[in-house]
C-alpha cells in the first residue's frame, strides 16, 4: 500500500513537471515566438515519459505552423508529425493532431483542399466528439459546407448540411460559433433573411459571443423582427442594443425604429 | 605644451566622449540603483503642440506618479516613422507605447491587444462625469475606429487622442459686404445661392475672387461625405445582414454581384452634387496643395475654405479678419432636385479618430505602460491635450478649445459607415477615384464622365482587394491557430476553453465570402 502511494504521488508529481516543461514553450506560441517554442519542444520530443515526448511533437508540429518564413517542406514536416501522432495514439494530442491535419488542408497548405479538412474534422468528431478540438472543428467544418465543399448544390441545401452539424455542438461556443455561420451564409447567399432570425436568436441566447459580434447580433435580431412584424422582440433587442453600445453610431436610427416599434 | 589646432581638435573629441559616456552611464546607474520605472512613448505627430500637448501630459502623469518617468520619442513620420519603429520592433528595443495604424504590418505579433481593459472604467476618469463606464464607451465613437478596434484580430489595440473634421470656414467680414449678413447657409440651395452671390460681386468688381477655396487633399473627406450622405436610401437597399452599417467587404461583394453600380440614381446624383461644389471652388484646386487653398483665403482670393480641424487653431493666428465655420449643408429630403434620394439627418459620426497608441507586447514594464495609457485616454489627458495642441479632442465631454468647438462632430443622425466611393478595405479604390477626378472636375468634365470612369474602372481594384482580403486572412488564421492551441495547451484542464480562440468565426466567414466572390465572373465592360 505504502508502495502505491509512493508510485502515485511520484506520478501525481510528474504531471506538472512535465507540463512546466513544456509551458515554456507554449507560452512563446502565445506569443507567436515559434523558434523560442522549437527550442523548448525539440529536446523533450525524446523524453522517457511517452505523454510528454508527444505533446512536445504536437508541440513542434504547432510550432513549424508559424515558424516564418514558412515553407511547404515544414508544412509537410508538421503533417508528418501530425500524422504520426493521430496513427499512434487516442489521447489528446492524438485530437489535436487531427484537428491541425484539418487545418492544414483548409488554411496552411499553399492550394487549399476542402475535401481533405473536411474529412479529417469528421472523423475527429466521430472519434473525439466531446473533446475541445472537434468542438472547435464544428463551426470550421460549416464554412466549409455552407461555401466549398459542394458549390453546385443550391445555399439551401447547403445550409441545411451546417444545420445538421448542431447536433453534434455540445458546447455553447461551438453551437453559438455554428449558428453564427450559419446565419451568415444565409445573409450571404441572398436566402430569405427570415431564415436567420432563429440562429441568431439561438446564438445570443447561448452567449460567449465577442462584445463587437453581440452588437451586431443585437441589431440584426431587432431589425429582422421588426421586417417579421415582431414589434415586441424588436423593441427588446432595439432597447439592448442601445444600452449596451452607447457610443455607437446606429444609435440614431435605432431609437428613432424602437419608437416606431413602441407606438 | 603648445596649443596648436590639431590639439585642440583631440581636446574636444575626447571631452565629447566623456561627457557621452558620463551621460550613458548616469542614465544606466540610474535605472539599476533607483526604483523609478522609466518608460517610452513614441509618436510621429509633429505639428506645433502636439509635442507639448504629450509633455503636459507626461508632466501631470509623473506628479501622479513620481515612480514612474515617461520618455516621449517624437519621430518624423513620411518615410522615417514605419522603419524606424519596426526595426525598433524586430531588435526588441521597441517603445513601450507606440502610435501605430492599422494596416501596417504585424500588429498581432507586436502589440498587446487591450480588450479586457477598455470594457471596465478607467480609474484616471474617477470623480468625472465618465466615472464607471467601460472605457470603450468614454471615447465618442465608442472605439470603433480601425485604429482601435481592428476588426482582422477581433480585438482592441489602440487608444485615440484625436480626430479630423472638416468644415468650412469663411470670411465673415467678406460675405458682410458682399451679401449684406454673415450667417452660415442653413442648407444646400443657400449655399449654391451665397456662392453665386460671390462670384456675381467678383464680377462687377473686377476682382480675382473665388467663392471656395479648396485643394487635392482636402476636398476628400469632404467628398465621401457627400458621397455617403445623398446615398442613404441606397445604402438601406444593399444592408444584406441587416446590421444598419455597411462594411468595405459587404460593399464590395454586393458590387462583384451586381446589386449596385455606379449608375444607381443615388450615385449619379451624388456626383452632379459634387460637380456643382466643385464649379464653386478655386479654378485648379485639384492640382493644389493645401498650404495654397489657405494662402487663397488669407490674402482674400476666396470667401471660404475647405478647412480640416487641426488647421483651427493655425487660422485665427494667421487671418486678419472675423471668421465663421460650418459644416457643408449636403441635400436633405426637402432639396427639389436631389431630396427624392436621400434620408437626413447626417451624422458626422464616421469619425476616423487618430493618432493612435498601441501597447508593445513584449515591453518589460506592461503594467506602468498601459497605466500611463489609461491616463492618456482620459477625462483629464484628453482635456490636458486638447488645451495644449488645440486638436479636437475624441474623449466625451471634453470641451474643444475656442474656435475649434465649430469643428464639433455632430453625431446624430443616419450613418451607414460604408462608403461607395471606397468599397475595399484598401486604398487601391481611393487611389483609383482620385485618379479619375479630373473627369468630374477638370476641364470639359461632369457628373457622366466620372460616372462612366467609375463603371468602366472600379471593378479592378474592388477584385484586387477582395484578393488581399483573402491572403490577409488566410495569414490571420495561420497566425493564430498556434498562438490558440498554445493557449488552451496552458490553460489548467478544470478551466480549458469550451473552444479554442481561433480567428473570430466572422473574420474567418469574411475570407470564405472574399473568395467566394470572387469566383464570379467580372461584369462585361
Amino acid at each position: 500500500m505504502r508502495a502505491a502511494f509512493f508510485i502515485g504521488g511520484l506520478i501525481c508529481a510528474a504531471v506538472p513537471l512535465a507540463g512546466s516543461e513544456l509551458a515554456a514553450g507554449w507560452t512563446a506560441l502565445t506569443n507567436y515566438r515559434a523558434a523560442q517554442a522549437l527550442k523548448v519542444f525539440d529536446p523533450a520530443s525524446t523524453s522517457a515519459d511517452p505523454a510528454v515526448a508527444r505533446e512536445a511533437r504536437f508541440g513542434r508540429g504547432v510550432a513549424l505552423l508559424d515558424l516564418q518564413p514558412v515553407t511547404p517542406a515544414q508544412i509537410e514536416e508538421a503533417r508528418g508529425l501530425f500524422a504520426g501522432l493521430v496513427d499512434s495514439g487516442a489521447d489528446d494530442a492524438a485530437a489535436g493532431a487531427r484537428f491541425f491535419l484539418g487545418r492544414i488542408a483548409q488554411h496552411h497548405q499553399a492550394k487549399p483542399d476542402a475535401a481533405e479538412a473536411a474529412r479529417q474534422f469528421r472523423q475527429l468528431i466521430a472519434e473525439h466528439e466531446q473533446s475541445v478540438w472537434a468542438q472547435t472543428a464544428l463551426s470550421r467544418l460549416a464554412l466549409l459546407e455552407l461555401y466549398e465543399l459542394n458549390p453546385a448544390e443550391p445555399p439551401a441545401a447547403r445550409v441545411a448540411a451546417a444545420e445538421k452539424l448542431l447536433a453534434h455542438a455540445h458546447t455553447p461556443s461551438a453551437e453559438s460559433q455554428l449558428h453564427l455561420a450559419i446565419a451568415n451564409a444565409i445573409f450571404y447567399h441572398r436566402l430569405p433573411a427570415g431564415g436567420a432570425l432563429p440562429h441568431l436568436l439561438a446564438a445570443e441566447r447561448l452567449g460567449r459571443m465577442d462584445w463587437i459580434a453581440r452588437g451586431e447580433t443585437l441589431m440584426e435580431i431587432a431589425e429582422l423582427s421588426r421586417l417579421a412584424g415582431e414589434r415586441a422582440q424588436a423593441a427588446k433587442f432595439y432597447r439592448l442594443f442601445l444600452a449596451e453600445n452607447p457610443r455607437d453610431l446606429r444609435h440614431y436610427i435605432a431609437k428613432e425604429r424602437l419608437a416606431e416599434m413602441e407606438k | 605644451m603648445k596649443l596648436t589646432g590639431k590639439r585642440i581638435g583631440f581636446a574636444l573629441l575626447g571631452a565629447a566622449y566623456l561627457i557621452s559616456v558620463f551621460l550613458v552611464a548616469r542614465r544606466s546607474v540610474e535605472e539599476v540603483t533607483s526604483d523609478r520605472v522609466t518608460i517610452r512613448i513614441s509618436q510621429w505627430q509633429l505639428e506645433g503642440g502636439v509635442r507639448e500637448a504629450i509633455d503636459a501630459i507626461i508632466h501631470r502623469y509623473e506628479q501622479l506618479n513620481p515612480r514612474v518617468h515617461v520618455v516621449q520619442l517624437a519621430v518624423p513620420g513620411g518615410t522615417t516613422y514605419l522603419p524606424w519603429i519596426q526595426s525598433q520592433m524586430v531588435g526588441g528595443v521597441g517603445p513601450d507605447i507606440v502610435e501605430y495604424s492599422w494596416p501596417w504590418p504585424d500588429t498581432a505579433r507586436n502589440f498587446a491587444p487591450i480588450t479586457a481593459e477598455v470594457m471596465q472604467p478607467n480609474p484616471y476618469d474617477r470623480g468625472t462625469p465618465l466615472e464607471g463606464l467601460p472605457w470603450r464607451d468614454t471615447f465618442v465613437d465608442g472605439m470603433t475606429s480601425p485604429d482601435n478596434y481592428v476588426q482582422a484580430l477581433s480585438q482592441y489595440y489602440g487608444v485615440s487622442m484625436s480626430t479630423g473634421i472638416h468644415r468650412i470656414v469663411y470670411n465673415r467680414q467678406l460675405v458682410r459686404t458682399i451679401t449684406g449678413r454673415d450667417t452660415a447657409p442653413r442648407n444646400y440651395r443657400e449655399f449654391l445661392a451665397l456662392c453665386e452671390e460671390i462670384s456675381a460681386y467678383a464680377k462687377a468688381h473686377g476682382l480675382k475672387l473665388a467663392p471656395l477655396a479648396n485643394s487635392r487633399t482636402t476636398h476628400i473627406s469632404l467628398t465621401s461625405e457627400v458621397i455617403g450622405n445623398t446615398t442613404t436610401r441606397l445604402a438601406a437597399r444593399v444592408d444584406f445582414a441587416h446590421r444598419l452599417k455597411l462594411e468595405p467587404l459587404d460593399l464590395a461583394i454586393a458590387y462583384v454581384r451586381g446589386e449596385w453600380s455606379y449608375d444607381s440614381p443615388e450615385l449619379v446624383a451624388s456626383f452632379q452634387v459634387l460637380k456643382e461644389f466643385g464649379n464653386e471652388c478655386t479654378p485648379g484646386f485639384l492640382q493644389l496643395e493645401r498650404e495654397s487653398a489657405l494662402m487663397d483665403f488669407v490674402a482674400g482670393r476666396a470667401a471660404m475654405v475647405v478647412a480640416p480641424s487641426w488647421e483651427s487653431s493655425s487660422l485665427l493666428q494667421i487671418c486678419p479678419f472675423e471668421l465663421g465655420a460650418f459644416r457643408f449643408p449636403t441635400p436633405r429630403e426637402d432639396d427639389p432636385v436631389y431630396g427624392k434620394f436621400t434620408q437626413g439627418p447626417f451624422s458626422e459620426g464616421q469619425i476616423t479618430t487618430g493618432m493612435p497608441f498601441y501597447l508593445n507586447r513584449h515591453t518589460a514594464h506592461r503594467a506602468e505602460a498601459l497605466d500611463f495609457l489609461r491616463f492618456l485616454g482620459s477625462y483629464e489627458g484628453s482635456t490636458i491635450f486638447t488645451r495644449v495642441s488645440s486638436w479636437l479632442p475624441v474623449v466625451v465631454g471634453v470641451k474643444p478649445s475656442d474656435f475649434s468647438a465649430q469643428f464639433a462632430i455632430q453625431a446624430d443622425g443616419y450613418n451607414w459607415y460604408g462608403g461607395f466611393l471606397a468599397p475595399s478595405n484598401h486604398g487601391d479604390c481611393q487611389n483609383f477615384w482620385l485618379s479619375e477626378l479630373y473627369t468630374l472636375w477638370g476641364s470639359g468634365g461632369s457628373a457622366d464622365k466620372f460616372r462612366r470612369a467609375l463603371r468602366e474602372g472600379m471593378g479592378v481594384p474592388i477584385r484586387d482587394g477582395l484578393r488581399r482580403d483573402v491572403m490577409a486572412g488566410l495569414e490571420n488564421v495561420r497566425r493564430e491557430d498556434g498562438a490558440a492551441a498554445a493557449a488552451m495547451e496552458l490553460a489548467p484542464p478544470a478551466s480549458r476553453p469550451e473552444v479554442l480562440r481561433l480567428v473570430t468565426i466572422g473574420n474567418e466567414t469574411n475570407l470564405y465570402q472574399a473568395r467566394d466572390v470572387l469566383t464570379l465572373a467580372p461584369p462585361m465592360r
